[in-house]
């Protein structure tokens, strides 16, 4: 008990935190680029399982970064699909979505049964190293807690101000956001609706891939099947409890991050407590934040309904 | 390709129409239509639903093509391929569906999708070019207010300011006075004379004839797809005469009012508040109506209407008060207040009807949980198509078939419809809202007498309606909502449109007051 | 919705006459068997892409599925839950609800048919049976509650608490089997076998074809009776134009919690089934797939009782299909998870109407949070 006192508790709770976040972070930013623009992508746990085994295949034989990109382009590939059939084909978003989640699992399950021999070796990658920041990570706690993380963490916190910026103050943003509302008067003011989702939608599956691969190789370093554990859905709520806003999906991602860790680290402190209680920290979190979010989140409009030009 | 915008000073004949054809399926739209809009006027081309007028809008916009014929734009031939086309030469279209995009500001509304908008968004800088065009045109545009959250006149004068913005050489206006009140239309005419005034010339769509001699110089007919008087002026028209030539039928114009027997109260509504997040509420609505009376609720649109629609069919809880029928509290109960035998047109016919399932599913609905034609609660279909037939026949809807979707039918059937499964028995109470608006003059009739059928048989009757036309041909007595508060109430002879005027802008003294 | 936008001043009248209708069902039909084929084909390629001979494998999955009285038998008793589920989720998706949540419903169902076997371990089977059955419907209807009245009070997604939710079921059972429920001498996680006299025998010896795949015709029968009864069309009304439905004096609070309880009870009876039948004991991966696939089942069968058989069936045979072949031929099992992707993927083509006619009514009440904007 006397553990909840202590500073070292916290900061390592924060630090985990951070990290589980990481994934959460890259794929709740694109799939807010997609959901403004009116692009329900359900298919987002299955753009980050195949972003996880692809970038596991590529970064094993050759390095870490490459994998890491190959990963958010297998994550863009499957979003193509979704372009395909609901953007361009105007198939339901959910049915879409439920079949590219199914297809994300079934194929990485297929490859990676296909490719492990018993007895073999696993393909693995080595856990990044943590970059510190000088100074900064020196502070007493908070400094290991908020500066010491893996380049993945870094980049997705440049990633959330990049994508903050896009979203707000550039005129694709403005597009996105006009095409998610109100498509109808989007198209009538020239903007082409189907141009943009589908620019927003393939945005989501890279980033979704992206974050698959930030789980694979920032965290976990080997594959098995189920690997993203629902993450993807857990991103849908982030970006419900962020009303679409790209920061509030960062702090949103954060958030859960930290309550997982929390579930974790608590089990060192209620040995007594089954830990299937405290891993469910989280997920109760969710639920909650998911009931007091209708007090202010905004839907999109124009989400999850599929937009056919007249002309 | 044609011109920039602004490009050089706008000379030749603003727009030339030669020979304009258009066709939709087996109808048609357009046939063999010649028009000149001329330097600094403002034309006006008027005519009934369906004439023809927004088709040639968007032809001349660029929004769709002609099958025949020729424009020319200042001078210039010009074949826009697209709306933005249209736009990119000069063309601007503020049509009844407005294209601002409700989620984003003015400001943003204004960099979007214009041309040579630069890829990062100057929010300042859009802000201060929205107040200037503002400035100079005396408007109170808000530049940086969600669409969302702007009356529709504001939206319209914004959309307007885009326009000029943008570098429009012509305007259209599609029925933009539609659901404005007499206040706010002024204020529109207003801003037309200054457009003229500044070289703009405008296209004036509209089937409102009154407004017209105020507003603009010159008018050209369409009936049935042809003109049938082109470029008359205004000040000379006998506009009796024009109606006429609109319709072309002048039976239909004529609304016989019956006479009715007045009866006692059926409907009482005392101390009757909403508020609703989703829309404007209620607040303090006191009224009576009889039995053979009609009332007619006039306002802006989104001035409560909807919530009032909504409380006197049961549908939503309310925050305090009561709605008696026949002395039966049927407050926040649609079921009690089907059983007590209110009906409902709903305003919209997307929500009045279930699109995707049959005529005989629809006609039937109010049987829904009711045990009616059922057996050991599986519904008997054939009984239930048997039934609907009588029904459909009875409502004159085309096809009266059972099985057809109620999404292929006609508008005016699917309003058939929709009065068919509401009018069944006479009713109690009937709220009609909007009942003859978008329809043509025959299915208008049609559901005008249906609303006189529903007072004749001693029911009370309120018509909910931003459309003084339609108000001043059925009621008997008018009450005005401004903001979900009642600012007015007469007799229908004592109607005049600076008295209603006055009372949907708020500006009346007697205004209930308890707005928020 | 925006599904097509009608913007012009003519109406657009479409004749309904029984020969469209006719036409419509042979495209249906044919756009279905394209569909299938198109999968295989499908997959088919990608077997050739890892090495494999895609008629060997085929031709094992088919053998797998069909090729013995035992095959057969795994395909009903496959069959058979995901056609239960897909018929409550069916009854959830007519009213415009999309639960995927029947995952952890089945699992709190097991618990509780076995909890309840095990209050009743000295009964009659005459009683010891219809109580556990009745016992796993409840906790199945008990675990979908709460989403249920979320959705009514706050316009909270389905889709997303009842994940949450079967993450709770997840976590649950692993407490449940690792502890309190777990026989002393187990290593792994898991129940006491299911009490003998709440059993549901064997059809056909030497397979695992019991008797509770019965159940599956029971609940479609209950489905045809739903979908022709009034109230059934009361809750399709709601689900094609809710505020229609509202005004016509149909409670939404109780369409939504009903029919989410409806399959809730559905998924529940499934746990019973799986654990009584086929397991014969409670493990933690009881549910398998079942929850997730049998909203697939309902996405493609349009949610009609034929369709829902149907594509059960075909879901059914894949699956044991696919873990034949994984024995016999040493190709993954997930073969058949993206068969059945495809498949949803060729189906979801709005040329498939009845998906079309269905997910629009969906997509009229679709929402992640609050209620829709107009």
């Amino acid at each position: 008990m006397s553990q909840l006192l202590e500073a070292t508790f916290w900061s390592a709770t924060v630090a985990g935190g951070m990290r589980l976040a990481t994934p959460l972070i890259y794929a709740s930013i694109g799939e807010t680029f997609a959901q403004r623009a009116g692009v329900l992508n359900l298919g987002l746990e299955g753009y980050m399982i195949i972003g996880a085994l692809s970038s596991l295949y590529v970064a094993d034989p050759t390095s870490a970064p490459l994998g890491f990109l190959v990963g958010g382009l297998a994550g863009m590939a499957l979003a193509s699909l979704m372009v395909l059939l609901s953007i361009r084909l105007f198939a339901n978003q959910v049915v879409v979505g439920f079949g590219l989640t199914i297809l994300g699992i079934g194929t990485t399950g297929y490859i990676f049964h296909e490719t492990t021999d018993v007895g073999g070796r696993d393909r693995q990658v080595s856990l990044p190293s943590e970059i510190d920041i000088p100074l900064l990570s020196d502070i007493p706690w908070l400094g290991d807690a908020v500066f010491g993380h893996s380049w993945y963490t870094w980049l997705s916190l440049g990633l959330v101000i990049v994508a903050g910026f896009v979203a707000s103050r550039t005129i694709f943003g403005l597009q996105a956001k006009a095409v998610g509302e109100d498509p109808d008067a989007a198209a009538a003011k020239g903007v082409d609706v189907l141009r943009i989702r589908t620019q927003a939608t393939l945005i989501s599956g890279f980033l979704g891939g992206l974050g698959g691969a930030a789980l694979m190789l920032g965290s976990v370093g080997r594959f098995q099947p189920y690997l993203t554990a629902n993450r993807g859905f857990i991103a849908l709520i982030v970006i419900i409890m962020a009303s679409w806003s790209i920061w509030g999906a960062a702090v949103g991602a954060f958030v859960f991050g930290f309550f997982e860790a929390l579930g974790f680290n608590l089990n060192n402190v209620f040995v007594d407590v089954p830990i299937e209680g405290l891993n469910a920290i989280p997920f109760f979190v969710a639920l909650v934040i998911l009931t007091v979010s209708a007090r202010w989140a905004r839907m999109p409009r124009g989400l999850g309904q599929n937009y056919v030009p007249t002309v | 390709m044609n011109s920039e915008p602004g490009a050089g000073p706008a000379t030749g004949t603003p727009l030339s129409v030669r020979g304009i054809s258009r066709r939709f399926g087996s109808v048609q739209a357009l046939a063999n239509v010649d028009f000149t809009l001329e330097s600094g006027e403002i034309h006006a081309l008027v005519g009934e639903n369906g004439a023809g007028k927004s088709t040639l809008a968007k032809i001349v916009a660029g929004s769709i093509r002609s099958d025949a014929g020729s424009m020319s734009l200042f001078g210039q031939p010009y074949e826009p391929l697209s709306r933005r086309e249209g736009a990119a030469a000069g063309v601007a279209h503020v049509r009844q569906q407005l294209s601002l995009v409700r989620g984003l500001t003015v400001a943003q509304n204004l960099q979007l999708g214009r041309p040579g908008a630069p890829a990062v968004f100057n929010a300042a800088a859009a802000r201060a070019e929205v107040e200037r065009w503002s400035d100079e045109f005396a408007l109170s545009v808000p530049a940086e207010t969600l669409v969302d959250d702007m009356p529709l006149a504001v939206r319209q004068q914004a959309e307007i300011l885009i326009a000029v913005a943008w570098g429009a050489r012509l305007l259209i206006l599609d029925e933009p006075s539609s659901a404005l009140g007499p206040l706010e239309t002024r204020a529109l005419i207003a801003l037309c004379h200054r457009l003229r005034a500044e070289g703009t010339p405008i296209l004036y769509i509209s089937h409102r004839l009154p407004e017209l001699a105020e507003l603009a110089d010159r008018l050209t007919v369409l009936r049935a797809g042809r003109v049938v008087v082109e470029g008359a002026d205004v000040r000379a028209a006998d506009l009796r005469e024009v109606a006429t030539l609109m319709i072309g039928d002048v039976t239909l114009l004529e609304v016989n009012r019956p006479e009715i027997e007045r009866g006692s109260t059926r409907l009482r509504v005392s101390d009757l508040s909403i508020s609703s997040t989703q829309e404007v509420g209620c607040y303090g609505l006191d009224f009576e109506v009889a039995g053979g009376e009609i009332l007619g609720v006039v306002g802006i649109a989104g001035n409560g209407q909807e919530s009032l629609a909504k409380a006197l069919t049961g549908q939503v809880k309310l925050s305090s008060g009561h709605v008696l029928v026949d002395e039966v509290d049927i407050s926040g109960s649609a079921r009690e207040a089907i059983a007590a035998g209110v009906a409902h047109l709903h305003e919209d016919r997307s929500t009045g009807l279930a699109a995707a399932f049959s005529v005989a599913d629809n006609a039937t609905a109010r049987y829904a949980g009711s045990r009616k034609f059922t057996r050991f609660g599986v519904r008997l279909p054939d009984k239930i198509a048997r039934h609907a037939r009588e029904l459909a026949e009875r409502f004159q809807v085309r096809p009266p078939e059972p099985t057809a979707k109620a999404s292929s039918l006609s508008g005016g059937n699917q309003q058939k419809l929709m009065a068919a499964r509401e009018l069944e028995k006479n009713p109690t109470v009937l709220v009609a809202h909007g009942p003859t608006k978008g329809l043509d003059p025959e299915a208008a009739k049609a559901m005008r007498d249906r609303c006189f059928a529903a007072a004749q048989a001693g029911g009370a009757v309120v018509v909910i309606s931003a459309d003084l036309d339609e108000v001043a041909d059925l009621a008997h007595r008018v009450i005005v909502l401004y903001r979900g508060a009642v600012t007015d109430a007469f007799p229908i002879e004592d109607m005049t449109s600076e008295r209603v005027g006055a009372a949907m802008a708020g500006l009346t003294e007697s205004a209930g007051a308890t707005s928020g | 919705m925006a599904d097509v936008v009608a913007d012009g001043d003519l109406d657009d009248v479409r004749p309904t006459t029984p020969a469209d209708e006719e036409r419509r069902l042979t495209t249906s039909l044919s756009t279905s068997v394209l569909a299938v084929l198109i999968a295989l084909v499908i997959g088919g390629l990608i077997l050739l892409m890892s090495g494999e001979n895609p008629l060997t494998a085929y031709s094992a999955m088919v053998d797998g599925a069909f090729g013995s009285s035992f095959a057969l038998g795994e395909t009903l008793s496959r069959a058979a839950p995901l056609a239960i589920v897909g018929y409550g989720t069916a009854v959830a998706l007519r009213a415009g609800l999309i639960t995927i949540g029947a995952q952890g419903q089945v699992v709190a169902g097991a618990i509780g048919a076995l909890l309840t076997a095990q209050f009743f371990e000295n009964a009659p089977s005459a009683v010891a049976i219809p109580a556990a059955a009745l016992g796993g419907a409840l906790f199945g209807m008990a675990w979908v509650l709460i989403p249920a009245l979320l959705r009514a009070r706050f316009n909270v997604n389905e889709i997303l608490s009842t994940l949450l939710f079967t993450e709770f079921a997840a976590l649950l059972i692993e407490y449940l089997l690792n502890n309190p429920l777990k026989p002393p001498t187990a290593i792994t996680p898991q129940s006491e076998p299911y009490p003998k006299n709440g059993i549901l025998g064997l059809v056909v010896d030497g397979t695992r074809f019991h008797f509770g795949v019965f159940a599956a015709f029971a609940i479609g029968i209950a489905f045809v009776w739903w979908i022709r009864s009034d109230r059934g069309f009361s809750y399709d009304l709601y689900g094609e134009n809710p505020s229609l439905a509202q005004s016509l004096g149909i409670s939404s609070n109780r369409v939504i919690i009903n029919s989410l309880l409806i399959s809730g009870a559905t998924a529940g009876l499934v746990g019973w089934m799986q654990a009584a039948g086929l397991l014969q004991r409670v493990y933690v991966q009881i549910a398998s797939d079942i929850g997730f696939f049998g909203l697939v089942v309902a996405f493609l069968g349009g949610a009609t009782a034929g369709g829902v058989l149907v594509a059960a069936l075909l879901f059914g045979a894949l699956q044991s299909g696919g873990l034949a072949m994984q024995s016999s031929e040493g190709i993954p099992a997930s073969l058949s998870d993206i068969i059945q992707a495809l498949l949803l993927l060729g189906f979801s083509i709005r040329y498939a109407p009845q998906i079309i006619r269905l997910t629009r009514g969906v997509m009229a009440n679709f929402t992640l949070i609050g209620k829709r904007r107009a």
